[in-house]
This record gives structure tokens, C-alpha cells and sequence, in this order.
């Protein structure tokens, strides 16, 4: 497609400079670079992320879904040989209609555990009609009655955490996105919050977020299959059942009960969920053919619990805790989202007011003000800027989808979870350390650099453009130049520079680059990260201060020759301008500072 | 019969300075089919290097025809100002073009020009 496709805005039409200025902006570069930011958080941490929860949620659905075939089949006949309890398994011998030969001596690896009783009860009752999964191979695994529901609400899980993917990419605005794209705006050097502290901030919120899903699932089990008190009264139905088995851990503790009722002339016979905390409790053991009191759900004559109101009560607290928390943590998210944007609308701040052009001036001052502010301690305001905002606002966020997912999931062992919770850091280390690495470390060393060169290097006039074949005076002002400096150099480089990788905010020709190359070993770690070429075509000495001159003070003169290219700069492709001053210290010549300037065409001013 | 869209620069030569007018005829031949509803004139820039090519639209205009006109062997003048800059550029890592491109549907014409600074 031809540029045709582009037109331009009436207002880039009606100007022609300003039009430059416009498409040469490097927010072009950094813009389509946040976009593919947000596009890694989109395709690749929020499918893992769904993975791994929906491999908390129900292992085998997800794998059945992809693994298995799904058929209709009906269940003619089983023999149960024998009944593992701690392992949720069951040997038997299963007679399905039209498919004998391949399911006969299957062994029936109960996968969802949270739907153990169905599945035993679904034993007993032969003739009722099951969905069942048939692996190609040997293996069978059937599915109780209900089971669609609950993929619903994994797949109702899935689009929450899309959802949140979503935010969490977005939310990238309250971070360092916003400070990149503010350093752009202001096209100034910014302080940059990400310290190594930021970071550890940063891990620190994940642990915690993680402690949170660890609490909400810790609560989350008892609350499977234990409807609340209010919808016992209403759905649920109090029958007299009779206990046909019981097996014992030890004389006071209860491991499996068999329970059966009687209900219209059928006989159903169901296996208790005794969830741990019924099963470690030491309660009075029921003998076999004893009456006792059991639940039956109305809507589902199929489903039945035991156990006295009280525990209802008690999933009626736990419920209520885990719905408080959700609000609780939406509540806090919000804050902190809100927060967030209080602090990216603040804008960025500069280091120092060295570098200041004239259509810039309110906003450099207003800046200089906070600066000022702040006592000059950028680290302290680096901390207050943007970092408890961002934390928290991905602290809540995540906390939300934890006890989601708490909620949604039920219960699962202390091990799965720890290994869920492994894959989930590393996951979300590599992540993190993907979208900052390096990149965040040259800048902060190159700002650290600035910081003290800045801090007492002026430049003046208050302009850094020049015009290609036009005398422009410079003034050089240096209050305290170090007493071990014998000659100070200044060279005027001008370079082609091409960038075959950019990367969000890094756009050739803008004052970023340079300050990342007054890292150490900045420049190497920057062209492997950019994939930069560059191409000096000018690199000569404009002005020379010796230690017998006044190396605080001088005024020269600047002439960019005609038939020079004046400066570039777009998203891959720049010309780029600056004077480099180089000091002399002990005989050795070493890179003191450098100033960007901007070479403007002939007759052209901003 | 000319099948095609054509550009002819009306100045002497493809060099111009910042802030000149531009001006060109358009040709549109016999060719050109009559689904054709817009034809664009666009002036823009391109920068190039051995493995990337970048375009920007400078400024773009819809010729005044209409297809009750009909669009065959009819000529049109388009005055453009070119803009201050970028100025043409031909680096050692990438070069600077400045393009006037017509687009007639499928049909595409192309002239390049070369913008120089005044002192040049």
C-alpha cells in the first residue's frame, strides 16, 4: 500500500514545519513499541495466565477438551472391585453401550476431585445416562452429571482473566510506559522510577498477591459443595437417609461414609464430601444402617450432603469473607488506578533546566518548581511518583483474580498449588524482566551520570537549535570545573544513525539515546538491544579551553556548514547532532559531557 | 492511447527549494476504468535504508473530477507548496526522497523531486 493510504490531518496540511516536527516525533516509534508492550501482556502472558488457572481450575477438562474425544455413550452395567479414597480413584469394570470391548478393566483416575461423589454415585446408578470422555487409547473417564456447568464457569474464569489481561496491559499507562511517553512529551531528560528498590516493590507485590491466592484457596474448599445456609432453607430439602458404609481413619476420625435415601420408591446412594475439616474433626462415628439427617437438593434429587446447619453457617462466613474481600480489593484497585493517573498527570521531572528552548519555557519552570519541591532528591520523589500507585493498582488487580479464581476453583492440594504457584512467578519474573531489562538499567545509569554533570554544567543561550550556515553564539558556563581538568574540548558530531530494533521510548535523534550512552558500557548494551548503525559523517573540534584560560567561562562561535544534513528524526531513521566535550586529566582525554543540539535547516526556527 | 496514469513536473528540472510551488499535470488515459470514484495527489517523503522504508504523507488532495466528467485522456494541473522540510537527503546508511505519487484506484503514477535548501 502506497503512503496514499496516509492523509494527513487538515491541521498537518495547513502548516509545514510544524507537519515535520509532527511526523518526526519519535512518539510515532514509541507508540507502535507500547503496542507491541501490550501485546506481549495480550498473547502471551494472558493465555499462560489462563492456562495456569485453568489447570488449577479442573485439570482434566482442559486437557480433555484438547486430548480427548467427546462422545455420548451410556453407562449399561459397573463393578466396582475397589475404591481408593486417598488416591480419588476406583477400579472397575464398566459396560458401556457400544463400546465394550475397548472400556472393559478400565481403571477410572477420578481427575476432578471435586466431583468424587458424583462419580461414585454415578456407580451405583448404572442407567443413568452419562456424557463420558473415550481416550483413543485405553483410558476412560467419566464425567458427572453437572460437569458442563462447571466448565461454564471456567470459561467464565477464562474471560475474567482476559479481561484483566486487558487491564493489566493497560495499566502499563500508570508505569513506565507513562514515563517514557512523558519524557518524550517533554523531550527532556526525566527521572525515570524504576530503582532497583522499584523492582523489589514490584516482586514483592506478585509474593503478596500470591499469599492472597494462597489464603482464598486455604478458605475456598470448604466452601465446595456446601451451599449457604439461606439456600439450604430455600433449594434444599431435609430427608432421612441411612448410612450403608462407613471407613475409619482411626476410632474417632472418619475417612468415607456411604450414605443412601430413599426417593420416589428409587434408592440413591451418595458418598459425602467429608472435606478436611469434617474429616480431621473428631466427631461421633455413625454405624452402618444408622438414620441419620441428610440434605437433598430439590432441583437435583441426585445431590445430597449431610451434616448439621452449623456448617452452613460457617460457609456462610467464609463466604461472606471472601465476597468482602473481592469488594474490598476492587475498592483498592480503584483507588490505586486513580492514584496513578493523579501521579502520571503530574508529568515527568526533569533533572535540571540546562537544556531549555523558548516555546518550552512555562513548562520547564513548572517542572524546576517541583524539582525544587523535592529538594533536589530525585530518588525521594522517584519513590512518591509513580511506584505505590502502579503497585498497588497491579496488587489489587491480581488480588481480584486470585480470589476469583478462589472462588470459581474450589479446592486443590497444598502441592498442586505450590507448583502452580512456581510456574506462575516464574512466569511472571520472566515477564517482568522482559519488558525492562537492560533497557531500564542504561538509562538510570544515565541519568545517574547526568545528575552530577548537570548539576553544575549551563549552556547558553537557552537554545540548543542551530541553523545550518548561520554563526550562532555559545556561551559556556561551568561555576566549579574540576581542579584536576587541564584542557576541556568541544566537538561538534554529527551522525546517521539507523535503529532496526526500536524500542518504546527509544527513538533516534531524542535526548534519550545520548543519555543512555553516558553509561558505562551503555552504548555496547544499547546498540546490541536497538540494533543500531550509526554513521559519522562530521566529528571536529569547534572550541578549546585551556587550564591558562578561564575553564568556567567562554564564548565561541558556531557554523554548521552549508551541505550538511540538517537533523532527523523518525522512527528507524535519524540524523542526529551534538557537541561532546572531552576533558583532559593527567594527559589522558576523557568524555566529560555532551550536549544534543538540533541543526535545523536553512531559514527554518521553531 | 495512453492506458495510464502519468505525472509531468511543469518546472524546469526535479529540483526545488523549501517553500516553492509545485506544480504538475496529471494525466489520465484511456485506461483508467470508469469504477475509478477518486483519484489522490500526494506529496510526501520517504526514507530509506538497506532493509527498511519508511513513507510519510506530506499533504494530499483529491483531484476535482467526477465521474460524470468521465476520466479518460483528461488532463489536470495540481498546485502543491512544499513544505520547509526534510530536505533531501542521500546518506551513507539510509537516503531522504521526496515523492509526488497519483493513485487511480488500482493505477498508480510516481515522480520524484529532489527539495534542496536555498543556500545549496
Amino acid at each position: 500500500m502506497s503512503w496514499f493510504s496516509r492523509q494527513p490531518s487538515a491541521k498537518q496540511a495547513s502548516s509545514a514545519w510544524p507537519v515535520y516536527r509532527q511526523i518526526c516525533d519519535s512518539r510515532m516509534g514509541a507508540l507502535s513499541v507500547a503496542w507491541k508492550h501490550r501485546g506481549f501482556h495480550l498473547l502471551i502472558i494472558t493465555p499462560l495466565f489462563i492456562f495456569f488457572a485453568l489447570r488449577i481450575a479442573h485439570p482434566s477438562d482442559l486437557y480433555k477438551s484438547i486430548f480427548w474425544e467427546k462422545a455420548e455413550c451410556q453407562i449399561e452395567g459397573i463393578e466396582v472391585s475397589r475404591v481408593d479414597d486417598e488416591r480419588s480413584s476406583i477400579d472397575a469394570n464398566i459396560r458401556v453401550i457400544g463400546d465394550e470391548s475397548r472400556l472393559r478393566r478400565s481403571r477410572i483416575v477420578e481427575t476432578v476431585r471435586n466431583e468424587g461423589l458424583h462419580i461414585y454415585q454415578s456407580l451405583f446408578a448404572p442407567t443413568t445416562v452419562h456424557r463420558c470422555h473415550v481416550e483413543q487409547i485405553s483410558k476412560a473417564v467419566i464425567v458427572p452429571a453437572g460437569a458442563e456447568a462447571t466448565s461454564m464457569s471456567v470459561w467464565l474464569l477464562a474471560l475474567v482473566l482476559i479481561a484483566l489481561g486487558f487491564v493489566t496491559a493497560w495499566s502499563r499507562d500508570s508505569g513506565s510506559g507513562a514515563v517514557w511517553r512523558g519524557m518524550l512529551d517533554n523531550n527532556l531528560p526525566v527521572l525515570y522510577p524504576h530503582s532497583l528498590g522499584w523492582r523489589y516493590f514490584y516482586l514483592c507485590s506478585r509474593l503478596i498477591f500470591f499469599g492472597v491466592i494462597f489464603v482464598s484457596y486455604q478458605l475456598a474448599p470448604t466452601l465446595d459443595g456446601i451451599p449457604t445456609k439461606s439456600e439450604l432453607l430455600t433449594n434444599w430439602e431435609q430427608r432421612q437417609c441411612q448410612v450403608q458404609e462407613v471407613s475409619t481413619m482411626d476410632e474417632k476420625t472418619i475417612s468415607g461414609m456411604v450414605v443412601a435415601y430413599n426417593l420416589n420408591g428409587r434408592e440413591y446412594r451418595f458418598w459425602p464430601n467429608l472435606n478436611m475439616d469434617l474429616r480431621k474433626l473428631t466427631i461421633e462415628i455413625p454405624k452402618v444402617g444408622e438414620e441419620i439427617y441428610c440434605w437433598i437438593r430439590k432441583d437435583e434429587p441426585d445431590r445430597a450432603i449431610i451434616g448439621p446447619v452449623t456448617r452452613m453457617e460457617n460457609a456462610d462466613l467464609r463466604k461472606m469473607v471472601i465476597e468482602t474481600l473481592i469488594v474490598l480489593t476492587i475498592l483498592l484497585s480503584f483507588v490505586c488506578y486513580l492514584h496513578a493517573r493523579a501521579e502520571k498527570a503530574k508529568g515527568p521531572l526533569p533533572l535540571s533546566g540546562s537544556f531549555d528552548i523558548e516555546n518550552r519555557k512555562m513548562r520547564q519552570w513548572f517542572n524546576r518548581k517541583r524539582f525544587e519541591k523535592y529538594a533536589g532528591n530525585p530518588q525521594r520523589r522517584t519513590r512518591l511518583k509513580t511506584n505505590w500507585g502502579d503497585l498497588f493498582f497491579y496488587w489489587g488487580i491480581l488480588c481480584i483474580t486470585g480470589v476469583i479464581m478462589a472462588r470459581f476453583t474450589g479446592k486443590f492440594t497444598l502441592p498442586q498449588f505450590l507448583a502452580c504457584l512456581f510456574v506462575g512467578l516464574l512466569i511472571i519474573a520472566i515477564a517482568a524482566s522482559k519488558e525492562r531489562r537492560s533497557l531500564d538499567d542504561i538509562v538510570m545509569t544515565g541519568f545517574d551520570g547526568m545528575a552530577k554533570d548537570d548539576a553544575e554544567l549551563k549552556l547558553s543561550p537557552l537554545s540548543h537549535n542551530f541553523e545550518v550556515s548561520r554563526n550562532s553564539n555559545l556561551s559556556w558556563n561551568h561555576p566549579e570545573p574540576p581542579a584536576d581538568v587541564e584542557t576541556l574540548r568541544f566537538v561538534i558530531k554529527g551522525k546517521e544513525r539507523c535503529i532496526k530494533s526500536p524500542k518504546e521510548g527509544f527513538a533516534p535523534g531524542k535526548e534519550t539515546y545520548h543519555l543512555a550512552t553516558k553509561a558505562k558500557g551503555g552504548v555496547d548494551k544499547l546498540r546490541k538491544l536497538l540494533k543500531i548503525q550509526e554513521h559519522e559523517f562530521i566529528s571536529q573540534e569547534i572550541f578549546c579551553l585551556n587550564r591558562a584560560d578561564n575553564l568556567g567561562h567562554a564564548e565561541f562561535d558556531l557554523s554548521i556548514p552549508a551541505g550538511l544534513p540538517h537533523s532527523l528524526a523518525t522512527p528507524y531513521f535519524s540524523v542526529v547532532w551534538a557537541i561532546d566535550v572531552y576533558a583532559v586529566i593527567a594527559g589522558e582525554e576523557v568524555p566529560y559531557t555532551t550536549f544534543d543540539i538540533e541543526v535545523l535547516p536553512p531559514g527554518v526556527t521553531i | 492511447m495512453r492506458e495510464s496514469v502519468e505525472i509531468k513536473l511543469e518546472t524546469n528540472g526535479t529540483e526545488f527549494r523549501p517553500g516553492d510551488e509545485l506544480q504538475l499535470k496529471v494525466h489520465l488515459g484511456a485506461g483508467v476504468p470508469g469504477s475509478v470514484k477518486k483519484i489522490r495527489c500526494s506529496l510526501g517523503w520517504v526514507v530509506e535504508g538497506s532493509d527498511r522504508r519508511n513513507e510519510f504523507c506530506h499533504a494530499s488532495e483529491l483531484l476535482p473530477l467526477t465521474t460524470k466528467e468521465g476520466l479518460a485522456e483528461k488532463n489536470v494541473t495540481v498546485t502543491m507548496k512544499l513544505p520547509q522540510g526534510p530536505l533531501s537527503y542521500d546518506g551513507k546508511l539510509f537516503s531522504l526522497r521526496w515523492l509526488v505519487q497519483v493513485e487511480a484506484g488500482k493505477l498508480m503514477a510516481e515522480a520524484p523531486l529532489v527539495l534542496r535548501a536555498a543556500e545549496d
